[in-house]
């Protein structure tokens, strides 16, 4: 597409700049780190990392399973994500606010803390399900072993499948109704819209929350702790941070991650070519929001599935940590004379961390949600109107992190951040960089999706009328972006509230967030403390949501 | 490698009592004029917690700043912090003595003679005195009394390899728990690696921390547990249906030693703050909550075993620990898959 921008210079094309640079700070430092010290050794340059890393045998089996997770996680994410999605956004389905509400429910959730519930609820040996198949089969065998590959898809599919629902229904509510309007009164069923009009026009969320899903299943790390090790085997995660223990293999840790690095960039550079070649711009300025048409006899599929995603995802697991919670002791039975409130008391009175640990988590998941929102938009906005040279390799660099596993960013951050010139450690801001430069990839991939469709004759208008670029972002994209800005701040600020794997290594003493605090509960074995203050966790962020549904309505979109 | 039988004797008998500095005593004032402490433990948060906040009533001015975690990741903390040249910690306490050699090695710690450990045995502390130990755990068996009935519960630990308890063993890893390396090494010193070859073949229920197989006993998913004893006694304190057992064979000891870094920032504050772990009260609060403690002056709670009580209890040798760890965790590997 010709540049019809004007010979003059347009000022306002260093806040572009500006952004740039900070996203080129943010994540080029510790992966720069990162790599040089996965091929510096005592002596200067060295292959040694990398052999010990790729040598032994033992070091291929995570890999490989890493992508079994990864691939079957990523398909049932969009298998079970899209018709959920779907009878949210496009039928008449019941319930349909409950059901967002429990999605919403199931993305604040650690996956450690899903999996812990899942591991007392499908243990082979003691798990409630098997019990209760036993007592009424008669069986020795139990129904469901959650120790195994298996079980672990099913934990991270029930993490990942959010991402999908959120991309999707921001899509499906960005997208005017016209066209399916038109299919519909052309005489197609409603399977038949959602099939040949919907789906090709959501196509970018879906390969997006695609994507998504399978680099969540790469790089997770609490529910693999938890259900991997018992289960006899490793996946990348697992396997990094057995290299973190005692000696620190660092060097060999970040050699062992690098072609992860590779594949997502891939991954990434694969999904801009599919979208390149389309045109998905919808809002042309006389949109009105898809009303819900019905859906037909295909509503009930789509309720059903939901029903059985939030009652697995959620209600289950919450039910059992809330009756873990209540109990004095939980290896006792469940009765009456074992209910206490003592955990409650423990953890928010009696423990020290909690509530530190909550006024930080709640600044830091603001902050960054706030910060990274606005960044990204400004990126990908830059990266879609082709603004700068190079702003497409820019918009590469800014989906890199979520290649990385949480705990080697940490590494490359804590490598660039305690020294001089930028000493960060020891203060919340080395939490919120961490989590900025997590999150900015998803908070783009969603703007991104959201710039594309904002066609550029809009602003055109606004700069032949005498406007800049800035006016243009400010007053015509942004407005028009606002479904992908908000899901952008949502996409940041609901992981933020559960973000472990970079937390563990960079906090201190005064730096404490609340999945730190969750996760030290559960290693010193105190489970009732871990399922109280997971319930707490669930109840805070639906009260935050609460407030900000209250004050900013139906445009926060799915919750 | 062969003190066993003279320790294990010697260990049952003398404890050796000291007097802990008097309560009510004057804050130092370089310690006062240093204001904080700060401590890196992995003792149980809410006893650590316990001692922090008394620490500070007993010598207003000066806070302290508790950092607990697992032994690995202080560990992995202290290393980090002091490559990257940042003074954080103070005073540093685990439960892995090899780690102190290690620490030690590297010129990190600090000589300091805690008020009182003059007499205290030889094998509990360093010969240079840059750490002592102030506290440990016994590593032992545990089963859960509502699915196995105590005349079935296992005795020693050859009892643990028997085919009845298949896929019921709950058991913690080494590569994550230097607890449960020291408990091998014990373990190791007397039957070797034929034991744990035959243990993976009972495919023992794997955690991380030692304090994984606890809670998979008291839940059921373990029938019985391997871990140190602290944790099982908390437990069954709560209510949970578990019941210790000293193995009749060898009881290892898994002690936790206490440090000054040398490059700790509040060096004074430091020096008043491991005065007071070993003290009385410190070692009372510990005990209290069914911690075995160094100090044989202190009471314990009812039902938890006095050291004296327990046989053919031994230290494993801070050396070997140190000297064994890459071989252990790289033979678990191999032998139990992860």
């Amino acid at each position: 597409m010709t540049d019809r921008e004007p010979a003059r210079r347009d000022a306002s094309v260093l806040v572009w700049l500006l952004a740039g640079a900070l996203v080129l700070a943010l994540v080029a430092g510790p992966l720069a780190a990162l790599v040089v010290s996965s091929f510096t050794g005592p002596e200067g340059f060295t292959l040694a990392h990398y052999r010990a890393a790729f040598g032994p045998a033992i070091h291929h089996g995570p890999i490989v399973n890493s992508f079994i997770l990864a691939g079957a996680v990523g398909v049932l994410s969009v298998g079970v994500g899209l018709p959920i999605a779907w009878g949210l956004a496009r039928t008449a389905m019941p319930l349909r606010g409950l059901v967002r509400a429990l999605v919403v429910a199931s993305f604040v959730t650690p996956s450690f803390l899903g999996a812990m519930a899942w591991i007392i609820l499908a243990g082979p040996n003691a798990g409630l399900l098997n019990a209760a198949w036993r007592g009424v089969t008669g069986s020795a065998q139990p129904l469901v072993n959650i120790f195994g590959m298996g079980g672990l898809i099913f934990v991270v599919t029930l993490s990942a499948v959010p991402i999908v629902v959120i991309m999707a229904v921001g899509a499906l509510q960005a997208v005017a109704p016209d066209m399916e309007e038109a299919a519909g009164i052309a005489g197609a069923g409603p399977l038949a819209v959602a099939r040949t009009v919907t789906l090709p026009l959501i196509a970018p969320a879906i390969l997006g929350g695609f994507l998504l899903a399978v680099l969540e299943a790469l790089v997770v790390f609490g529910a693999p702790a938890m259900i991997a090790i018992p289960g006899r085997f490793h996946v990348l995660t697992t396997q990094l941070w057995a290299f973190f223990q005692q000696p620190p293999r660092i060097e060999v840790a970040a050699a062992y991650a690098l072609p992860l690095l590779a594949v997502a960039a891939g991954l990434l550079w694969l999904q801009r070519k599919i979208l390149g070649r389309r045109g998905y711009a919808t809002a042309t300025g006389r949109e009105g929001r898809a009303a819900p048409a019905g859906g037909g006899p295909w509503r009930w599929v789509a309720f059903g599935l939901s029903l059985a995603y939030v009652a697995c995802a959620v209600l289950l697991p919450y039910g059992t940590l809330l009756m873990a919670a209540i109990s004095k002791a939980w290896g006792q039975a469940f009765t009456p004379a074992n209910w206490t409130l003592a955990n409650f008391q423990f953890v928010l009175f009696e423990y020290d961390p909690t509530r530190s640990a909550i006024v930080n988590t709640v600044e830091l998941a603001v902050g960054t949600a706030t910060a990274g929102a606005f960044l990204s938009a400004a990126l990908a906005y830059a990266v879609g109107r082709r603004m700068v040279r190079g702003a497409a390799i820019l918009g590469g660099l800014a989906s890199l992190p979520l290649a990385i596993p949480g705990i080697v960013l940490a590494v490359g951050l804590f490598i660039v951040y305690t020294q001089p010139p930028v000493v960060l450690y020891g203060t919340m801001w080395l939490l919120f960089v961490a989590y900025l430069t997590r999150d900015l990839p998803v908070a783009y991939t969603a703007n991104r999706a959201a710039v594309f469709g904002v066609h550029e004759s809009l602003e055109d208008a606004a700069r032949i009328l005498g406007g800049t670029r800035w006016n243009a972002f400010r007053d015509v994209a942004l407005p028009l972006m606002r479904p992908g800005v908000v899901s952008a701040w949502l996409l940041v600020f609901l992981p933020a509230l559960r973000e472990l794997s970079s937390s563990i290594l960079l906090f201190t003493a005064t730096s404490r967030v609340v999945s730190v605090v969750i996760y030290e509960l559960y290693e010193e074995g105190k489970w009732e403390a871990v399922a109280t203050m997971g319930v707490l966790l669930l109840a805070l962020t639906l009260a935050i949501l609460a407030v900000a549904h209250r004050l900013l309505g139906r445009r926060l979109g799915l919750a | 490698m062969r003190r066993w039988a003279g320790m294990g004797l010697a260990i049952g008998v003398v404890w050796v009592g000291w007097a802990g500095p008097a309560a009510g005593q004057g804050v130092p004032e370089a310690a006062k004029k240093e204001g904080k402490v700060v401590w890196y433990s992995s003792l149980a948060l809410d006893v650590a917690q316990k001692i922090c906040n008394s620490f500070t009533q007993r010598h207003p001015g000066v806070t302290c700043e508790l950092m607990r975690s697992g032994s690995g990741r202080i560990f992995q903390r202290v290393m980090q912090e002091a490559k990257a040249n940042l003074a954080i910690a103070d005073v540093v306490e685990t439960s892995d003595a090899g780690h102190f050699l290690d620490f030690k090695a590297q010129g990190m710690l600090q000589a300091y003679e805690p008020a009182g450990t003059k007499t205290m045995r030889a094998d509990l502390k360093d010969p240079e005195g840059t750490f002592h130990t102030m506290r440990g755990t016994p590593y032992v068996i545990a089963y859960n009394t509502r699915l196995v009935p105590k005349d079935q519960a296992p005795r020693k630990w050859q009892d643990v390899l028997d085919p009845r308890w298949r896929g019921k063993v709950a058991h913690g890893h080494p590569g994550y728990s230097g607890v449960v390396t020291t408990g091998m090494v014990g373990i190791l010193s007397r039957y070797g690696w034929d034991y744990y070859v035959a243990l993976a073949k009972n495919q023992p229920v794997l955690g991380q921390s030692a304090e994984d197989p606890p809670v998979k006993v008291a839940g059921g998913e373990g029938s019985i547990a391997v871990s140190g004893e602290y944790n099982f006694f908390k437990s069954r304190k709560k209510g949970n249906p578990v019941e210790i057992v000293f193995p009749e064979d060898v009881v290892p000891f898994v002690n936790s030693p206490v440090a000054v870094l040398k490059r700790a920032p509040h060096p004074n504050a430091a020096k008043l703050f491991v005065d007071y772990l070993f003290g009385k009260e410190a070692q009372q609060i510990m005990a209290d909550d069914g911690v075995t403690v160094v100090n044989e002056g202190v009471t314990y709670p009812p039902g938890k075993a006095h050291m004296k009580d327990i046989k053919n209890l031994v230290i494993p040798d801070a050396k070997e620990v140190q000297k064994r760890n890459d071989e252990i965790k790289a033979k678990f590997r191999e032998l139990f898959g992860v």
